[in-house]
């Protein structure tokens, strides 16, 4: 090839590269048109910084023109394109936050959110996959029947650039972005969590569009910013008497039918004097389960090789038996969005109705949501019958398991 | 001419090359977040070198094709207290677990789908931490829950040490598609309670009376008073009582009563004592004696017959008087006399007079 044919490919190549890789830099040159120019203009987005000259505008921000005309001149308006004058204002967002505690700047949604932040909401830490954000409503006029739509990036918009599906409120490709994910500032607002479906411990940015007919979207307004929460959690078990709400203790972890409590061959049954107390706290969506399950599946003692066998039973309506039995919750119920704790059905019995501790697992206590200063206590209860031989070795160990669910 | 055809020869594959890379700018893939997860572990205890065992509920998002993986990468700190020896996991998958919610997305919905097999891998410092993986899935839906099951061998899968939050990360996925969740769980210094017991024999008492009649002998109206006696004797494990009352004539009070025609009562007069001795006293009483051992009898009935004064009885069981309790074990029976003291008043008529008193024995346990 000839220099000249060498350098004609090599212009072509980088040419078909300019027009395909940087389309923004073309969409740029769309502002120009064969009949005027304003010069100086930029396609700064959402920018607000508006720089003006005695009545007149020449370096106009889109932003600033489209929430009110009137503003570049006292006198005069100037418009960048015929529908300028049509568009809606360009929407800031007057909040985005998943972790906020104690204050919130967010105003129309729970008032325990309000006043208390996202932590009031979504409990300890906040939120770790949701988000809220509203629709500045003071720093425009838009109609009430504005649509908006979101976006939203973890790494500021360089290359994670995806949408708000407004049905799912799930982060969306913008590929399958469309018009149903454009929804008026009343509708985004009342969902709680607008954002969900997020990771837990991640920045996100979202900025919003606002539309108001058709061809009319705005630019995009200012970026705000939120991280996720980490998740939260925490269990522990405590050894204490019936009034030992807040009692703290240490392992070795022991309940013992001895003394006071001593199982008398057949006497009816027995409550013994300590209870198994445990906290829970965590800020998972599905709550949590305690799972228990018994080493022996009863009472068992090596000396004599008997087994109080337990099972779900009225202890004063059997020979023997063994069992645990609900006898305390409480938790933060402060927020409608927290959740509640309940003891599952076998461990809801009153007086000597007992639920089982076998050596397959069995869930005790049920949260539905994320849990604030949860505090439960189980009794336990035996009744020896007169089938068993004395013994001061009868022994269960019970494993209580704590399961967060996200 | 030439140099056009040279143009389109590499302008064209420079365009589609272009064209190509700009679908994969514009379209490469977004790791989404698991819809639900949980990670139940048969033991919640920090610092567990073996027998750890995991039942994982996932929900992706996304459908995910056939050929995935489940991993599952626990905190890159702490290298080998996870997988505390590297090797194959047994991997079941399951349709439901005690952890589940009764509905929802956090109950299994189906098994893990596929010809399961899983490993476990030790972190070798920091960016490589210790990672389950569960391989040899068939493809997944989105938006359904499934269940799985991992265990490992002795000394495969344990815990690391001290209390507190761990931070852990779940995903699935399968070529560029994939959902992942990081989230905490918690390990507890001790997750065992243990109950004990003792087992006591079940107390006993032994209870018994010597004799079931006593006869008192002849009265004489305006005579002195006759006495008769038994025993009772009592074996306790935590001790026992007696209580005693009488019959009388049915209506009025205890004591000596005269059935047939002309009747006659000579009552136990009261509920303290009977004196006997005023010349023209009528009256019928017991007294007992107290056994050593710290027996108790009470003041109104721990009287000698001699004395002429005797406890006084009430009728039926409502007028039951205690007569004689322990509140510890009797080992071996202790036995206490019993004797009942009677004087005819001068109107007395003859005839068989007679008392049935009951004696009522019970333990303490």
């Amino acid at each position: 090839m000839h220099i000249k044919q060498k350098k004609t490919l090599y212009k072509t190549f980088l040419l078909i590269f300019t027009l395909l890789l940087f389309p923004i830099t073309v969409l740029a040159t769309e502002l120009d048109s064969p009949n005027y120019k304003i010069v100086g203009v930029t396609t700064q987005g959402g920018g607000i910084i508006e720089s003006t000259s005695g009545n007149y505008s020449a370096l106009l921000n889109v932003g600033s023109i489209s929430a009110n005309p009137r503003l570049y001149s006292t006198s005069y308006g100037l418009s960048t394109s015929p529908e300028t004058p049509f568009l809606p204002a360009i929407p800031t967002i007057s909040c985005f936050e998943t972790d906020t505690n104690g204050s919130s700047a967010c105003t129309t949604g729970p008032a325990a959110l309000t006043t208390g932040g996202m932590v009031a909401i979504c409990g300890p830490s906040g939120c770790y996959n949701k988000a809220r954000f509203e629709v500045s409503d003071t720093s425009a006029s838009n109609p009430a029947d504005t649509l908006y739509a979101v976006m939203i990036s973890t790494d500021n918009f360089v290359s994670d650039i995806r949408y708000i599906d407004a049905s799912t409120f799930m982060p969306e490709s913008y590929s399958t972005h469309n018009i149903n994910d454009f929804m008026t500032k009343a509708d985004w607002e009342t969902e709680t969590f607008n954002i969900k479906g997020l990771d837990s411990n991640t920045t996100y940015y979202i900025k919003a569009f606002a539309l108001k007919g058709d061809f009319t979207q705005t630019a995009a307004g200012p970026i705000k910013s939120a991280k996720t929460a980490s998740g939260s959690v925490y269990f522990d078990i405590d050894i204490a008497g019936s009034t030992g709400y807040t009692a703290e203790t240490s392992a070795p972890y022991t309940v013992a039918f001895t003394g006071a409590y001593e199982l008398i061959g057949g006497a009816a049954a027995i409550t013994a004097g300590n209870r198994i107390w445990m906290d829970v706290q965590t800020n998972s969506d599905g709550g949590f389960a305690i799972v228990m399950r018994g080493v022996n599946g009863g009472l068992k003692s090596s000396t004599t090789t008997q087994t109080i066998t337990s099972a779900n039973a009225n202890l004063d309506q059997v020979a023997s038996g063994f069992g645990l039995q609900s006898e305390y919750i409480d938790y933060d119920s402060s927020s409608s969005l927290f959740g509640t704790i309940s003891a599952t059905a076998d461990y809801s019995g009153t007086i000597n109705t007992v639920g089982k501790i076998t050596t397959s697992a069995n869930k005790v206590y049920d949260g539905d949501g994320p849990i604030v200063d949860g505090r439960m206590a189980l009794k336990v209860i035996a009744k020896p019958g007169i089938t068993y031989t004395p013994a001061t070795d009868y022994q269960e160990t019970i494993y209580l398991i704590f399961v967060p669910r996200y | 001419m030439r140099s056009i055809k040279t143009l389109l020869k590499i302008g064209i594959p420079t365009l589609l090359i272009v064209i190509f890379a700009s679908f994969f700018v514009h379209f490469s893939s977004q790791a989404a977040t698991i819809a639900a997860v949980y990670v139940y572990m048969n033991r919640v205890q920090a610092g567990l070198s073996t027998g750890v065992e995991y039942t994982i509920a996932i929900r992706p998002v996304t459908a995910i094709p056939t050929g995935g993986s489940v991993t599952i990468v626990f905190p890159d700190a702490e290298d080998g207290a996870w997988c505390t020896t590297a090797g194959n996991l047994t991997a079941t998958g399951v349709t439901s677990s005690t952890a589940d919610q009764s509905s929802g997305n956090f109950k299994i919905a189906s098994a893990l789908p596929g010809t399961l097999s899983g490993t476990c891998t030790k972190g070798s410092g920091s960016g490589s931490a210790d990672t389950i993986t569960i391989t040899g899935l068939t493809a997944l839906t989105a938006n359904t829950t499934y269940g799985v099951n991992i265990k490992g061998g002795t000394g495969v899968l344990g815990t690391s040490a001290g209390a507190g939050e761990r931070e852990v990360t779940v995903s699935v996925f399968s070529g560029a598609t994939m959902d992942s969740k990081t989230f905490k769980i918690y390990l507890i210094s001790n997750d065992s309670v243990v109950v004990s017991a003792t087992v006591s024999e079940a107390p006993t008492v032994n209870c018994t009376i010597s004799a079931n009649s006593v006869n008192l002998g002849t009265l004489y109206p305006g005579g002195a008073f006759a006495i008769g006696s038994h025993t009772i004797s009592t074996s306790a494990t935590n001790g026992y009582y007696w209580a005693a009352y009488g019959q009388g004539d049915g209506s009025n009070d205890a004591g000596l009563w005269k059935g047939t025609s002309v009747t006659k009562l000579i009552p136990s007069t009261g509920s303290t004592t009977v004196d006997l001795n005023p010349a023209n006293a009528e009256g019928f009483g017991m007294v007992l004696t107290q056994p050593a051992g710290g027996s108790v009898v009470p003041a109104n009935f721990n009287l000698n017959p001699a004395s002429g004064v005797f406890g006084a009885l009430d009728m039926k069981l409502a007028g039951a008087r205690m007569i004689i309790y322990k509140t510890s074990g009797a080992g071996s029976a202790e036995v206490s006399t019993v004797t009942y003291g009677a004087k005819a008043g001068t109107g007395a008529p003859a005839g068989a007079y007679s008392e049935t008193v009951t004696f009522v024995c019970g333990g303490y346990y």
